[in-house]
């Protein structure tokens, strides 16, 4: 298969050559192109989930809960079982929460917002939550009973800064019919954004023992929120290990039982996206196909004098292979590094080309006298999507897509490989 | 006497429509010596190139024997064919049919690759027959970049670069002018003398004939000694 190597290597390097080199170089620019979006996909999407659900995981839904299913159970009891869970080894963080819904207002607005009640120290001794949630304003200041850190979408709906006072509107059952209103007054301490503007509309954080006050048990939740060193390599084991220092009466739930149904949906969304990107690859298969077809038939007289120089049929094919899987490896190892880089970069790409249709749109307001809004185009909705998206490079990811646009390579080498190993050189060369 | 190195006994070669049955060759019989230089005439269409052509391998007898070598022709293998052409048989055809995208060494080594021998054994060998054809200097130059007759030159080097048996030559100076022609016979017949080859020559041109030791012509399929 040497000489076959060689041969192969000299059509695909197109030396002395004309319309083949043209062929297989437009085979190679396909196979490259059609890869470009797997690899993106593949690199940024990965990113994006794990960013997303990340987020979601470290200022929401903590790695694993422990839910109490008793009322007789005491806010000390819970207390007393947050101190065993820390103990646990991989155990990074336990803290007792209790969450429940509100009315909030100030002297310019109000709103309905989710009470997080959590303990003064969580910004210190919570790294995750310090990584991704951004201060605005102020500090993540639970340190007095009268503070409260808001979201920015409430600041911005309230017309609220730091220093200002607002008030949380909660209510207790009295019977099964009545609710008692309570007002609790707060200074706002901080602003905070998470990233998402619909989490940044919803969350007010106060002090756990304000909260224990002000939140009856009818009207609100309590629970031990648990973060463990490596949350997505979720724990059959971490969950036994919960049960064994935590009362029968506490359900435990993984993030993945909490974000199920958003981590599935986004994982199907990849998955479907990655499926019809490797179509694409198919339909570059079809190029390589045709371009070793044309070459086939633009150099039968040289396969014919070959034969007839004594290579043999399996040589022949294996030429037309070798430029096949040729083409299959510059053509993936241009669309992987292209598809890299953009992946790396896509942030800025993102920005780019929001910046050039901003710009676009602009000149066509102006030309066409039409009103600005003062809002500028986004390409993704940062209400649902994030700001930044977090890009992770997997190897084994761009070696399997490389795998896969090798692999078609081969299929579509197959049958020209066949033709042209099958020739006879009479036929050929009497028709020169 | 020398040894035969290609031996034909009672061959024909018809071919067959639906309509008709047309006998191009019938019971062609000789026999080549070695280091011997055949040359076969005819006119256009008599038979030359489809006599060369079972010889080489390229095509089956409808009936005889072809021996070359150890090699009974006729009855080979597809991978019996390969061996036969690698060891046995150098081709001079027509045209050159050099691949575009190898240098003249390059194309002249080939046929060694093909057939095994390491780098520097080939380029030993097709360093050497470069000289012989005198392209030394062209030797770096891609086909496109060498006239039909340097092209011509490099196609008899590449044929000789296995050290064959039997080098068969099919009007190796049809697609040259006069003066291309007569430097082309001259390279192949001295080549050949010096290498000792034994070469079988088909052509129409009568004046070859003269310089060859056998010669041969053919007439409505039969093949008569001159």
């Amino acid at each position: 298969m040497k000489n076959s190597f060689l041969i192969a290597g000299r059509y695909l390097a197109g030396t002395g050559s004309g319309g083949s080199l043209r062929r297989i170089r437009g085979a190679v620019v396909s196979v490259a192109l059609s890869l470009i979006p797997l690899i993106v996909v593949m690199e940024v999407s990965d990113g994006m989930i794990q960013g997303i659900t990340a987020r979601y995981l470290e200022l929401g839904t903590y790695h694993l809960q422990a839910i109490s299913a008793r009322d007789r159970d005491t806010e000390t009891q819970d207390d007393d079982f947050v101190l065993r869970v820390r103990k646990l080894p991989g155990v990074s963080l336990a803290v007792r929460e209790r969450q429940g819904v509100a009315l909030v207002y100030s002297k310019q607005g109000r709103g309905g917002v989710t009470i997080r009640a959590v303990p003064s120290g969580l910004w210190e001794n919570d790294p995750g939550l310090r990584q991704y949630m951004e201060i605005r304003s102020g500090a993540f200041d639970l340190s007095t009973a009268d503070s409260a850190v808001v979201g920015a979408e409430i600041a911005s709906r309230l017309h609220v800064q730091v220093g200002d006072e607002i008030k949380i509107l909660t209510t207790r059952s009295l019977s099964q019919d009545s609710l008692m209103p309570r007002v609790s007054t707060f200074t706002v301490r901080g602003i905070v954004s998470t990233g998402y503007q619909e989490l940044d509309k919803l969350w007010i954080y106060i002090p756990l023992e304000r909260g224990d006050r002000i939140m009856s048990r009818e009207t609100s939740r309590r629970l031990i929120g648990i973060k463990v060193e490596k949350p997505f390599e979720l724990p059959g084991r971490m969950t036994y290990n919960l049960r064994g220092v935590l009362p029968p009466s506490f359900r435990i739930f993984t993030w993945n039982d909490l974000e199920y149904a958003q981590y599935v949906s986004f994982r199907t969304t990849r998955y479907l996206l990655i499926f019809i990107m490797a179509l694409i690859i198919c339909v570059a298969a079809v190029n390589i196909f045709s371009a070793l077809v044309m070459i086939q038939i633009e150099k039968r007289e040289e396969i014919a004098i070959l034969k007839s120089l004594g290579m043999s049929g399996a040589e022949i094919s294996g030429i037309f292979i070798i430029l096949g899987l040729l083409v299959g490896c510059v053509g993936a190892f241009l669309g992987v590094a292209a598809g890299l880089a953009l992946s790396v970069s896509i942030n800025e790409v993102i920005a780019g080309v929001e910046t050039l249709i901003n710009g676009v749109w602009d000149i066509l307001r102006r030309l066409l006298f039409l009103s600005d809004n003062g809002d500028p185009i986004r390409i993704f909705n940062p209400d649902f999507y994030l700001e930044h998206i977090p890009v992770t490079i997997k190897l084994e990811e761009l070696a399997l897509a490389a795998g896969f646009s090798l692999l078609v390579a081969l299929f579509a080498a197959w049958i020209p490989s066949r033709n042209a190993g099958k020739i006879r050189p009479l036929e050929v060369l009497r028709k020169h | 006497m020398s040894e035969a190195v290609l031996i034909l006994k009672d061959v024909s070669k018809t071919y067959a429509s639906s309509s008709e049955k047309l006998t191009i060759l019938r019971s062609v019989s000789f026999s080549v010596e070695a280091g011997k230089i055949v040359v076969i005439t005819g006119e256009s269409g008599c038979g030359k190139s489809t006599l060369l052509n079972l010889i080489g391998g390229l095509d089956t007898p409808t009936s005889g024997l072809i021996e070359a070598g150890r090699y009974q022709v006729g009855a080979l293998s597809e991978d019996g064919l390969t061996k036969y052409r690698r060891n046995v048989l150098g081709l001079v055809f027509q045209f050159h049919y050099l691949l575009r995208e190898f240098t003249a060494l390059e194309n002249i080594m080939l046929p060694a690759r093909i057939a095994g021998l390491s780098y520097p054994e080939a380029r030993e060998k097709a360093e050497s027959l470069i000289t012989d054809v005198g392209l030394e200097s062209r030797k770096n130059h891609y086909p496109t970049a060498l006239s039909g007759g340097e092209r011509q030159r490099i196609a008899v080097a590449r044929a000789l670069v296995n050290n064959p048996l039997l080098l068969l030559a099919d009007e190796p100076t049809g697609n040259l002018d006069e003066g291309n022609s007569r430097m082309v016979e001259e390279l192949l017949f001295s080549v050949v003398r010096k290498h000792g080859k034994t070469l079988l020559l088909v052509t129409h041109d009568s004046q070859l004939a003269r310089r060859a030791d056998q010669h041969y012509t053919l007439h409505g399929g039969e093949l008569l000694s001159v």
